[in-house]
This record gives structure tokens, C-alpha cells and sequence, in this order.
């Protein structure tokens, strides 16, 4: 039982390591994309446009895990 | 024996995990985003437009954040879905505003913009700092199949009050 209660402590742990890498990783992702395009020769107006649409996109998965959840017998 | 000695590597490799955990935690928490590039500026743009260019843009990526952070939150159990529900409502109203910044922001008013670009750039920063704040504070969801460590160790003695392990 001591083992079962440790596994679940280290599940847990685990989630909020993962959350604090996503979460690091978002913005670093978004910098990142920004740079490619500036690369490329992109102008301001055009790296604006494309952020707008990771914005949607980024609440369109949101919205879709919020659903998905509900969705889940508790 | 062999139990006690799953249960010791087993708290060694919490004890681990905790603090790779909080580490991890405390960069994300003050780690301070580097500035966006922002691509080829046109000769013609002035300082103004090209400041609230920026602004949005920032404010688009902080709301990124916080949208990700926010379905991933749900996702992992983290949040209920209408605690998610109902930060993700708010960053949609905010995400509405910036498209209605950036609209006029094209029609040339660059000084309505820079205002109204600044505003929702603290807004979207306090929300994001809100949702990070709401993610950590809720860290201690109950472990289901076992409440504590108590009832734990008390199961662990036989009846006479020995240890079996």
C-alpha cells in the first residue's frame, strides 16, 4: 500500500512536471515560430496574421479538451 | 523486506520527482519570455504603427499561453471543465478585442492602437498570470485510491501493533 500511495504521489508529480514544460514550451514555441517566419523574409502585418490564427487555433483545442472532459463519465 | 525496499527507492524517487517537479515550476513561473522578432518592418510604417504591431503581437502570444495552459489543465485533471470554461471565456472575449484593436490598427489610427493595444496587453498578462497562479494553487487533488499516509502506515501493522514489513 505504501508503494501504491508513492506511485500516486509520483503520477501527480509527474502531471505538474509536464504542465511546467508545456507551459515553457508554449512560449518558446511561438518565439520560435515567429523567428522562422522573420527568416523567411515575413513582414510584421503577415507574422500578426499568422499569430492570430495559432490564437484560434490554440482556443479551438482548448475548448475541445473543456468537451472532452465533460464528456467523460466521472 | 522486499516491500520496504520498493517503498524506499519508491520515496527516493518522489523525493526526485518533487523537486525536478518545483524546479520546473518556479522557471515557469518567473522565467521571463524573450521579446518577439518583428519581421520586415516596411520604410513607410511609422514608430507608432510599428509599436502597436508589437504590442499585439505580444499580447497574441500571451494569449496563446494561456489558452494552451488552460486545455491542458483541463486535459490533465487538473482544473474541472468549467473552471477551464470559464478562464477560456475570457480569453476569447480578449482575443475579440485584439482583432478589433488590429482592425484599427489597419485603418491608420496607430494612436487609438498603441492605447488599446497596451491596455489588453496588461489584461492579457494578468489573466495568464491568473491561470498560472489558479494551476499552481490547485496542486493538490486527492489521491484517489489512498487519503493519506496515515491510514497507510496504520495498515501496514497487524492487529498486535507489529511491524510487517
Amino acid at each position: 500500500m505504501v508503494s501504491e500511495l508513492v506511485l500516486g504521489e509520483l503520477a501527480q508529480f509527474a502531471v505538474y512536471a509536464i504542465q511546467a514544460v508545456k507551459f515553457m514550451g508554449s512560449e518558446e514555441a511561438v518565439a520560435a515560430h515567429v523567428d522562422q517566419m522573420a527568416q523567411q523574409g515575413a513582414t510584421m502585418r503577415q507574422i500578426s496574421e499568422s499569430l492570430r490564427d495559432m490564437n484560434v487555433a490554440a482556443e479551438t483545442d482548448a475548448q475541445a479538451a473543456i468537451d472532452a472532459k465533460r464528456q467523460q463519465p466521472s | 523486506m522486499k516491500p520496504f525496499f520498493a517503498g524506499f527507492a519508491g520515496a527516493i524517487a518522489l523525493a526526485v520527482i518533487f523537486f525536478a517537479g518545483a524546479g520546473l515550476a518556479l522557471l515557469a513561473g518567473c522565467a521571463t519570455p524573450r521579446a518577439l522578432q518583428t519581421g520586415k518592418v516596411d520604410p513607410a510604417m511609422s514608430k507608432l504603427q510599428v509599436q502597436a504591431q508589437a504590442t499585439v503581437n505580444e499580447a497574441r502570444r500571451a494569449l496563446i499561453s494561456a489558452d494552451q495552459l488552460i486545455g491542458s489543465s483541463v486535459a490533465s485533471d487538473i482544473w474541472t471543465p468549467d473552471e477551464g470554461q470559464k478562464y477560456l471565456d475570457i480569453a476569447k472575449d480578449y482575443r475579440k478585442k485584439l482583432d478589433a484593436t488590429q482592425a484599427v490598427l489597419d485603418k491608420g489610427d496607430f494612436q487609438k492602437a498603441i492605447s488599446e493595444a497596451g491596455l489588453q496587453q496588461v489584461l492579457i498578462d494578468k489573466l495568464l498570470q491568473e491561470v498560472v497562479a489558479r494551476a499552481n494553487a490547485a496542486k493538490k487533488p486527492p489521491i484517489k485510491p489512498v487519503t493519506g499516509l496515515l491510514p497507510v502506515l496504520a495498515a501496514e501493522f497487524n492487529p498486535e501493533g507489529r511491524r510487517t514489513w
